[in-house]
Protein backbone atom coordinates (compact mmCIF):
# COMPACT_ATOMS: atom_id res chain seq x y z
CA UNK A 1 0.00 0.00 0.00
CA UNK A 2 1.17 2.80 -0.94
CA UNK A 3 1.46 5.48 2.75
CA UNK A 4 2.53 8.79 1.08
CA UNK A 5 -0.93 10.25 0.98
CA UNK A 6 -1.07 9.41 4.88
CA UNK A 7 1.72 10.43 6.34
CA UNK A 8 0.38 14.38 7.47
CA UNK A 9 -2.72 12.77 8.25
CA UNK A 10 -0.93 9.81 10.31
CA UNK A 11 0.71 13.41 12.33
CA UNK A 12 -2.72 14.93 12.74
CA UNK A 13 -4.41 11.78 13.63
CA UNK A 14 -2.05 11.39 16.34
CA UNK A 15 -2.29 14.89 17.35
CA UNK A 16 -6.19 15.19 17.63
CA UNK A 17 -6.23 17.74 15.02
CA UNK A 18 -8.44 15.56 12.34
CA UNK A 19 -11.89 16.84 11.98
CA UNK A 20 -14.43 14.62 13.37
CA UNK A 21 -15.26 13.22 9.49
CA UNK A 22 -11.63 13.12 8.59
CA UNK A 23 -10.73 10.87 12.31
CA UNK A 24 -13.85 8.54 11.09
CA UNK A 25 -12.42 7.83 7.58
CA UNK A 26 -8.76 7.71 8.58
CA UNK A 27 -9.87 5.23 11.65
CA UNK A 28 -11.93 3.28 8.63
CA UNK A 29 -8.97 3.07 6.65
CA UNK A 30 -6.54 1.59 9.64
CA UNK A 31 -8.65 -0.92 9.87
CA UNK A 32 -8.24 -1.84 6.60
CA UNK A 33 -4.66 -1.82 6.42
CA UNK A 34 -2.25 -3.58 7.92
CA UNK A 35 0.47 -1.13 6.62
CA UNK A 36 -1.05 1.19 7.96
CA UNK A 37 -1.46 0.19 11.21
CA UNK A 38 2.16 -0.75 11.43
CA UNK A 39 3.31 2.65 9.89
CA UNK A 40 1.02 4.46 13.46
CA UNK A 41 2.74 2.19 15.51
CA UNK A 42 6.07 3.16 14.10
CA UNK A 43 4.97 6.70 14.33
CA UNK A 44 4.19 6.23 17.77
CA UNK A 45 7.05 5.20 19.31
CA UNK A 46 8.86 8.04 16.83
CA UNK A 47 6.92 10.62 18.73
CA UNK A 48 7.62 9.43 21.97
CA UNK A 49 11.56 9.63 21.21
CA UNK A 50 10.78 13.15 20.20
CA UNK A 51 9.04 14.09 22.47
CA UNK A 52 12.27 13.19 25.05
CA UNK A 53 14.47 15.15 23.24
CA UNK A 54 12.35 17.90 22.69
CA UNK A 55 11.63 17.79 26.86
CA UNK A 56 15.60 17.22 27.21
CA UNK A 57 16.39 20.81 25.21
CA UNK A 58 13.03 22.69 26.89
CA UNK A 59 14.31 21.25 30.21
CA UNK A 60 17.70 23.07 29.68
CA UNK A 61 15.89 26.43 28.44
CA UNK A 62 13.48 26.36 31.13
CA UNK A 63 16.66 26.16 33.59
CA UNK A 64 17.88 29.65 32.45
CA UNK A 65 14.11 31.10 32.48
CA UNK A 66 13.18 29.86 36.43
CA UNK A 67 14.37 32.65 38.66
CA UNK A 68 16.89 31.92 41.44
CA UNK A 69 14.60 29.44 43.53
CA UNK A 70 17.11 29.94 46.69
CA UNK A 71 15.41 33.17 47.35
CA UNK A 72 11.30 31.67 47.04
CA UNK A 73 12.93 28.61 49.42
CA UNK A 74 13.94 31.01 51.78
CA UNK A 75 10.94 32.37 51.99
CA UNK A 76 8.82 29.53 52.08
CA UNK A 77 10.87 28.49 55.29
CA UNK A 78 10.14 31.52 56.83
CA UNK A 79 6.61 31.15 56.02
CA UNK A 80 6.60 27.69 58.05
CA UNK A 81 8.66 28.90 60.73
CA UNK A 82 5.98 31.89 60.93
CA UNK A 83 3.26 28.88 60.66
CA UNK A 84 5.14 26.87 63.50
CA UNK A 85 5.10 30.01 65.64
CA UNK A 86 1.13 30.60 65.46
CA UNK A 87 0.80 26.98 65.83
CA UNK A 88 2.71 26.95 69.35
CA UNK A 89 0.87 30.17 70.04
CA UNK A 90 -2.22 28.68 69.42
CA UNK A 91 -1.65 25.69 71.61
CA UNK A 92 -0.67 27.90 74.11
CA UNK A 93 -3.79 30.22 74.04
CA UNK A 94 -5.72 27.18 74.53
CA UNK A 95 -4.18 25.59 77.56
CA UNK A 96 -4.19 29.31 79.20
CA UNK A 97 -7.85 28.96 78.39
CA UNK A 98 -8.05 25.70 79.92
CA UNK A 99 -6.60 26.73 82.83
CA UNK A 100 -8.69 30.15 83.15
CA UNK A 101 -11.72 28.04 82.90
CA UNK A 102 -10.43 25.21 85.66
CA UNK A 103 -9.44 27.60 88.02
CA UNK A 104 -12.99 29.99 87.69
CA UNK A 105 -10.75 32.82 86.14
CA UNK A 106 -13.21 33.43 82.97
CA UNK A 107 -16.62 33.34 84.05
CA UNK A 108 -19.10 32.84 81.19
CA UNK A 109 -21.88 33.88 82.81
CA UNK A 110 -20.72 36.89 84.41
CA UNK A 111 -23.07 39.27 84.48
CA UNK A 112 -23.12 42.78 82.04
CA UNK A 113 -23.87 44.68 85.11
CA UNK A 114 -21.41 43.49 87.82
CA UNK A 115 -19.77 46.81 88.32
CA UNK A 116 -23.19 48.19 88.76
CA UNK A 117 -23.97 46.13 91.60
CA UNK A 118 -20.57 45.84 93.27
CA UNK A 119 -20.88 49.91 93.32
CA UNK A 120 -24.29 49.94 94.83
CA UNK A 121 -24.71 46.54 96.95
CA UNK A 122 -23.60 46.80 100.32
CA UNK A 123 -24.30 43.84 102.87
CA UNK A 124 -26.14 44.78 106.16
CA UNK A 125 -23.39 44.04 108.29
CA UNK A 126 -23.97 47.03 110.04
CA UNK A 127 -27.61 46.79 110.21
CA UNK A 128 -26.83 42.97 112.35
CA UNK A 129 -24.43 44.95 114.44
CA UNK A 130 -27.38 47.65 115.61
CA UNK A 131 -30.24 45.74 115.55
CA UNK A 132 -31.68 45.10 118.70
CA UNK A 133 -34.08 42.89 119.79
CA UNK A 134 -36.98 42.73 122.13
CA UNK A 135 -37.81 39.31 122.03
CA UNK A 136 -40.21 38.07 124.64
CA UNK A 137 -39.61 34.14 123.37
CA UNK A 138 -36.02 33.35 123.89
CA UNK A 139 -35.43 30.56 121.75
CA UNK A 140 -36.68 32.80 118.42
CA UNK A 141 -34.07 35.44 119.97
CA UNK A 142 -31.50 32.92 119.97
CA UNK A 143 -32.55 31.72 116.67
CA UNK A 144 -31.83 35.30 115.19
CA UNK A 145 -28.71 35.96 116.99
CA UNK A 146 -27.84 32.17 115.45
CA UNK A 147 -28.75 33.02 111.58
CA UNK A 148 -27.11 36.64 112.21
CA UNK A 149 -23.55 34.66 113.20
CA UNK A 150 -24.53 32.05 110.36
CA UNK A 151 -24.71 35.47 107.96
CA UNK A 152 -21.73 36.84 109.12
CA UNK A 153 -19.49 33.64 108.95
CA UNK A 154 -21.03 34.12 105.09
CA UNK A 155 -22.92 30.83 105.40
CA UNK A 156 -25.60 32.08 103.82
CA UNK A 157 -28.35 29.52 102.99
CA UNK A 158 -28.36 28.37 106.63
CA UNK A 159 -28.69 31.96 107.69
CA UNK A 160 -31.77 31.91 104.82
CA UNK A 161 -33.04 28.44 106.41
CA UNK A 162 -33.02 30.07 109.40
CA UNK A 163 -34.50 33.61 108.94
CA UNK A 164 -37.19 32.20 107.23
CA UNK A 165 -39.09 30.52 110.05
CA UNK A 166 -39.89 34.16 111.05
CA UNK A 167 -43.09 35.50 110.85
CA UNK A 168 -43.78 37.59 107.48
CA UNK A 169 -44.31 40.53 109.49
CA UNK A 170 -41.32 40.51 111.36
CA UNK A 171 -39.60 43.43 108.86
CA UNK A 172 -35.72 43.28 110.39
CA UNK A 173 -35.71 39.15 109.88
CA UNK A 174 -37.18 39.30 106.46
CA UNK A 175 -35.22 41.95 104.90
CA UNK A 176 -32.25 40.09 106.49
CA UNK A 177 -33.52 36.78 104.29
CA UNK A 178 -33.51 38.99 101.15
CA UNK A 179 -30.04 40.21 101.67
CA UNK A 180 -29.64 35.94 102.36
CA UNK A 181 -30.95 34.87 99.57
CA UNK A 182 -29.02 37.54 97.61
CA UNK A 183 -25.67 36.88 98.56
CA UNK A 184 -26.67 33.21 98.01
CA UNK A 185 -27.04 34.00 94.61
CA UNK A 186 -30.84 33.59 94.30
CA UNK A 187 -31.75 36.58 92.90
CA UNK A 188 -35.42 35.41 92.21
CA UNK A 189 -36.14 35.15 95.77
CA UNK A 190 -33.74 37.90 96.81
CA UNK A 191 -36.24 40.35 94.93
CA UNK A 192 -39.60 39.16 96.54
CA UNK A 193 -38.21 39.16 99.74
CA UNK A 194 -36.98 43.17 98.97
CA UNK A 195 -40.29 44.00 97.55
CA UNK A 196 -42.34 42.42 100.36
CA UNK A 197 -40.29 44.69 102.67
CA UNK A 198 -40.75 47.49 100.79
CA UNK A 199 -44.35 46.77 101.01
CA UNK A 200 -44.34 46.84 104.96
CA UNK A 201 -43.55 50.33 104.92
CA UNK A 202 -41.13 50.04 107.96
CA UNK A 203 -37.40 51.50 108.67
CA UNK A 204 -36.10 49.42 105.87
CA UNK A 205 -38.35 50.68 103.13
CA UNK A 206 -36.07 52.36 100.95
CA UNK A 207 -33.49 50.42 101.13
CA UNK A 208 -35.46 47.66 99.98
CA UNK A 209 -36.48 49.38 97.60
CA UNK A 210 -33.24 50.27 96.57
CA UNK A 211 -32.16 46.61 96.49
CA UNK A 212 -34.73 45.47 94.28
CA UNK A 213 -32.68 47.57 91.54
CA UNK A 214 -29.79 45.69 92.80
CA UNK A 215 -31.75 42.50 92.15
CA UNK A 216 -32.99 42.92 88.69
CA UNK A 217 -29.13 44.56 87.42
CA UNK A 218 -28.14 40.67 88.93
CA UNK A 219 -31.19 38.99 87.21
CA UNK A 220 -30.11 41.35 83.51
CA UNK A 221 -33.87 42.37 83.86
CA UNK A 222 -34.12 45.64 83.38
CA UNK A 223 -37.54 46.05 81.89
CA UNK A 224 -40.54 48.17 82.70
CA UNK A 225 -40.58 47.10 86.38
CA UNK A 226 -37.05 48.18 87.24
CA UNK A 227 -37.05 51.43 85.09
CA UNK A 228 -40.41 52.48 86.90
CA UNK A 229 -38.55 51.72 90.16
CA UNK A 230 -36.00 53.52 89.32
CA UNK A 231 -37.50 56.57 87.98
CA UNK A 232 -39.47 56.45 91.00
CA UNK A 233 -36.16 56.52 93.33
CA UNK A 234 -34.03 58.69 90.97
CA UNK A 235 -37.01 61.62 90.74
CA UNK A 236 -37.66 61.28 94.78
CA UNK A 237 -35.72 64.16 96.10
CA UNK A 238 -36.59 62.81 99.57
CA UNK A 239 -35.22 59.58 99.39
CA UNK A 240 -32.28 58.65 100.46
CA UNK A 241 -31.05 56.25 97.47
CA UNK A 242 -32.08 58.98 95.17
CA UNK A 243 -28.13 59.87 94.07
CA UNK A 244 -27.66 56.29 93.45
CA UNK A 245 -30.63 55.47 91.53
CA UNK A 246 -29.38 58.75 89.67
CA UNK A 247 -25.59 56.95 88.75
CA UNK A 248 -27.30 53.69 87.68
CA UNK A 249 -29.88 55.56 85.40
CA UNK A 250 -26.48 57.89 84.03
CA UNK A 251 -24.79 54.50 83.09
CA UNK A 252 -27.52 52.35 81.62
CA UNK A 253 -27.90 55.47 79.42
CA UNK A 254 -24.53 55.58 78.53
CA UNK A 255 -24.14 51.51 77.74
CA UNK A 256 -28.10 51.35 76.03
CA UNK A 257 -27.47 51.50 72.39
CA UNK A 258 -30.92 52.55 71.45
CA UNK A 259 -30.45 56.00 73.63
CA UNK A 260 -29.31 58.03 70.79
CA UNK B 1 -3.85 29.12 42.62
CA UNK B 2 -3.65 32.58 39.72
CA UNK B 3 -0.95 33.50 37.62
CA UNK B 4 -1.72 37.13 36.30
CA UNK B 5 1.28 36.95 34.52
CA UNK B 6 0.68 34.52 31.72
CA UNK B 7 0.30 37.04 28.99
CA UNK B 8 -1.62 34.53 26.55
CA UNK B 9 -5.45 34.05 27.46
CA UNK B 10 -6.97 30.52 26.97
CA UNK B 11 -9.00 32.16 23.96
CA UNK B 12 -5.67 32.85 22.55
CA UNK B 13 -3.82 29.24 23.04
CA UNK B 14 -6.43 26.75 22.47
CA UNK B 15 -7.04 28.06 18.97
CA UNK B 16 -3.35 28.02 18.28
CA UNK B 17 -3.04 24.59 19.67
CA UNK B 18 -5.69 23.02 17.60
CA UNK B 19 -4.57 24.22 14.73
CA UNK B 20 -0.61 23.78 14.94
CA UNK B 21 1.82 24.69 12.73
CA UNK B 22 4.40 27.19 13.23
CA UNK B 23 2.51 29.46 15.48
CA UNK B 24 2.62 27.26 17.72
CA UNK B 25 5.96 27.49 19.23
CA UNK B 26 6.36 31.34 20.13
CA UNK B 27 3.06 31.18 22.02
CA UNK B 28 4.37 27.90 24.24
CA UNK B 29 7.52 29.45 24.56
CA UNK B 30 5.48 32.90 26.10
CA UNK B 31 2.98 30.78 28.34
CA UNK B 32 5.85 28.44 29.72
CA UNK B 33 8.19 31.43 30.08
CA UNK B 34 5.63 33.22 32.01
CA UNK B 35 4.89 30.27 33.90
CA UNK B 36 8.41 30.36 35.25
CA UNK B 37 7.67 33.85 36.75
CA UNK B 38 4.74 32.81 38.33
CA UNK B 39 6.28 32.92 41.86
CA UNK B 40 2.63 31.18 43.21
CA UNK B 41 2.81 28.10 40.94
CA UNK B 42 6.80 27.69 41.47
CA UNK B 43 5.89 28.19 45.64
CA UNK B 44 3.03 25.79 45.31
CA UNK B 45 4.75 22.93 43.32
CA UNK B 46 8.01 23.50 46.15
CA UNK B 47 6.26 23.05 49.08
CA UNK B 48 4.12 20.38 47.27
CA UNK B 49 7.43 18.04 46.95
CA UNK B 50 8.74 19.53 50.74
CA UNK B 51 5.47 18.61 52.01
CA UNK B 52 5.85 14.60 50.54
CA UNK B 53 9.05 14.20 51.21
CA UNK B 54 11.34 15.93 48.57
CA UNK B 55 13.97 18.52 48.96
CA UNK B 56 14.18 21.84 47.49
CA UNK B 57 16.54 20.25 44.53
CA UNK B 58 14.48 18.13 43.91
CA UNK B 59 11.55 20.57 43.82
CA UNK B 60 13.47 22.14 41.02
CA UNK B 61 14.30 19.20 39.26
CA UNK B 62 10.37 18.92 39.44
CA UNK B 63 9.78 22.32 38.14
CA UNK B 64 11.84 21.34 35.02
CA UNK B 65 10.90 18.37 34.27
CA UNK B 66 6.74 19.13 35.16
CA UNK B 67 7.19 22.23 32.40
CA UNK B 68 9.26 20.47 30.06
CA UNK B 69 5.79 17.74 30.35
CA UNK B 70 3.78 20.52 29.57
CA UNK B 71 5.18 21.96 26.96
CA UNK B 72 5.05 18.46 25.23
CA UNK B 73 1.62 18.31 26.09
CA UNK B 74 0.67 21.60 24.35
CA UNK B 75 2.55 20.38 21.50
CA UNK B 76 0.61 17.52 21.40
CA UNK B 77 -3.16 19.31 21.68
CA UNK B 78 -3.19 17.49 25.11
CA UNK B 79 -4.60 20.56 26.93
CA UNK B 80 -7.69 21.38 26.70
CA UNK B 81 -9.02 23.92 28.60
CA UNK B 82 -10.84 22.26 31.23
CA UNK B 83 -8.90 23.76 34.31
CA UNK B 84 -6.28 27.06 33.94
CA UNK B 85 -3.30 26.35 32.55
CA UNK B 86 -1.15 26.98 35.72
CA UNK B 87 -3.20 24.46 37.48
CA UNK B 88 -2.91 22.25 34.61
CA UNK B 89 0.95 22.68 35.19
CA UNK B 90 0.47 21.88 39.16
CA UNK B 91 -1.57 18.53 37.88
CA UNK B 92 1.77 17.29 35.97
CA UNK B 93 4.19 18.35 38.66
CA UNK B 94 2.16 16.75 41.44
CA UNK B 95 1.80 13.61 39.17
CA UNK B 96 5.36 12.96 38.05
CA UNK B 97 6.05 13.46 41.93
CA UNK B 98 4.15 10.68 42.59
CA UNK B 99 5.91 8.67 40.09
CA UNK B 100 8.98 9.76 41.14
CA UNK B 101 7.98 8.45 44.95
CA UNK B 102 6.39 5.20 43.47
CA UNK B 103 9.78 4.55 41.84
CA UNK B 104 11.83 5.23 44.75
CA UNK B 105 9.73 2.48 47.02
CA UNK B 106 9.95 0.23 43.62
CA UNK B 107 13.83 0.67 43.41
CA UNK B 108 14.17 0.43 47.36
CA UNK B 109 12.60 -3.19 47.40
CA UNK B 110 14.57 -4.49 44.43
CA UNK B 111 18.35 -3.12 45.66
CA UNK B 112 17.30 -4.73 48.93
CA UNK B 113 14.03 -7.35 48.54
CA UNK B 114 14.76 -9.24 52.19
CA UNK B 115 15.08 -6.26 54.10
CA UNK B 116 12.65 -2.87 53.21
CA UNK B 117 14.97 -0.06 54.22
CA UNK B 118 13.47 3.34 53.93
CA UNK B 119 15.06 5.69 51.49
CA UNK B 120 16.18 9.34 53.25
CA UNK B 121 13.67 11.51 52.22
CA UNK B 122 15.72 14.22 50.93
CA UNK B 123 17.82 11.65 48.86
CA UNK B 124 17.54 13.40 45.09
CA UNK B 125 19.33 9.83 43.28
CA UNK B 126 15.57 9.69 41.04
CA UNK B 127 15.70 6.27 39.56
CA UNK B 128 16.23 6.32 36.27
CA UNK B 129 13.26 6.36 33.68
CA UNK B 130 13.07 2.84 31.55
CA UNK B 131 11.55 4.32 29.03
CA UNK B 132 13.90 6.72 28.22
CA UNK B 133 16.94 4.37 28.88
CA UNK B 134 15.65 2.96 25.40
CA UNK B 135 14.66 6.10 23.77
CA UNK B 136 18.10 7.51 24.70
CA UNK B 137 19.61 4.24 23.50
CA UNK B 138 18.02 4.95 20.13
CA UNK B 139 18.28 8.85 19.65
CA UNK B 140 22.15 8.29 19.90
CA UNK B 141 22.20 6.17 17.14
CA UNK B 142 20.19 8.81 14.83
CA UNK B 143 22.33 11.52 12.98
CA UNK B 144 21.73 15.09 14.27
CA UNK B 145 19.95 16.11 10.87
CA UNK B 146 17.36 13.49 11.00
CA UNK B 147 16.84 14.89 15.05
CA UNK B 148 16.59 18.36 14.41
CA UNK B 149 14.19 17.58 11.68
CA UNK B 150 12.37 15.46 13.83
CA UNK B 151 11.91 17.72 16.27
CA UNK B 152 10.81 20.61 13.87
CA UNK B 153 8.19 18.34 12.53
CA UNK B 154 7.09 17.50 15.81
CA UNK B 155 6.83 20.84 16.86
CA UNK B 156 3.77 21.54 14.21
CA UNK B 157 5.82 22.86 11.09
CA UNK B 158 4.45 22.10 8.03
CA UNK B 159 6.74 20.66 5.85
CA UNK B 160 7.23 24.15 3.80
CA UNK B 161 8.15 25.78 6.61
CA UNK B 162 10.92 23.51 7.59
CA UNK B 163 11.93 24.02 3.58
CA UNK B 164 11.87 27.48 4.80
CA UNK B 165 13.90 27.49 7.88
CA UNK B 166 16.53 24.93 6.25
CA UNK B 167 16.49 26.46 2.64
CA UNK B 168 15.66 23.22 1.06
CA UNK B 169 12.67 22.81 -1.09
CA UNK B 170 9.46 21.27 -0.03
CA UNK B 171 10.12 17.93 -1.90
CA UNK B 172 13.57 17.50 -0.41
CA UNK B 173 12.18 17.78 3.41
CA UNK B 174 10.02 15.12 2.63
CA UNK B 175 12.69 12.63 1.27
CA UNK B 176 15.16 13.58 4.05
CA UNK B 177 11.78 13.00 6.52
CA UNK B 178 11.01 9.63 4.95
CA UNK B 179 14.25 8.62 5.05
CA UNK B 180 15.35 9.47 9.14
CA UNK B 181 11.90 7.25 9.39
CA UNK B 182 13.34 4.73 8.31
CA UNK B 183 16.71 4.77 9.75
CA UNK B 184 14.76 4.76 12.97
CA UNK B 185 12.53 1.90 11.96
CA UNK B 186 15.68 0.45 11.00
CA UNK B 187 17.43 0.98 14.61
CA UNK B 188 14.34 -0.17 15.95
CA UNK B 189 14.47 -3.98 14.40
CA UNK B 190 17.85 -4.33 14.59
CA UNK B 191 17.69 -4.43 17.78
CA UNK B 192 15.67 -7.29 19.00
CA UNK B 193 15.59 -6.17 22.42
CA UNK B 194 14.34 -3.20 21.17
CA UNK B 195 12.04 -4.02 18.67
CA UNK B 196 10.06 -6.75 21.20
CA UNK B 197 10.16 -3.96 23.72
CA UNK B 198 8.54 -1.46 21.67
CA UNK B 199 6.30 -4.29 20.36
CA UNK B 200 5.06 -4.72 23.67
CA UNK B 201 4.62 -0.87 24.42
Amino acid sequence: MDLDPYIVQIDLYLSDRLSEGERESFEQMLTQSKDLQTELQNRKLERKAIQALVKNEYKDQIKGWLPDLNTLNKEIDRQKQAETLYMWIAAASVIILLISIIFGAWKEDASPNQDLIANHYQAPLKELNDVVRGETDQAREDAFFQARNAFLAQEYGIAAELWAGFPATDEAANYFLAHSYFLNGDYRQALEGFAWVADLGGRYEEKAEFYQLICYLALEDTGEVFQSILQAIASDADHSFQLAAREIEENMSAVDPDDD
Amino acid sequence: MKCPNISVSQQELLPTLQLGGAAMKPVIDTVVRDLCQCHEFLRTVIQHVRKNGGSNQDAEDLLQEGLAQLVANLYENKYRGESSLENYAFGICKFKWANVLRKKSRHMQLVDSDRLVKLNPADPSIPPSEDEEWIWTILGQMNEGCKDLFKLVYQGFTRKEIGGQLNLAEQTVKNKISSCRQQFSRLVKADPELHQYFSKN
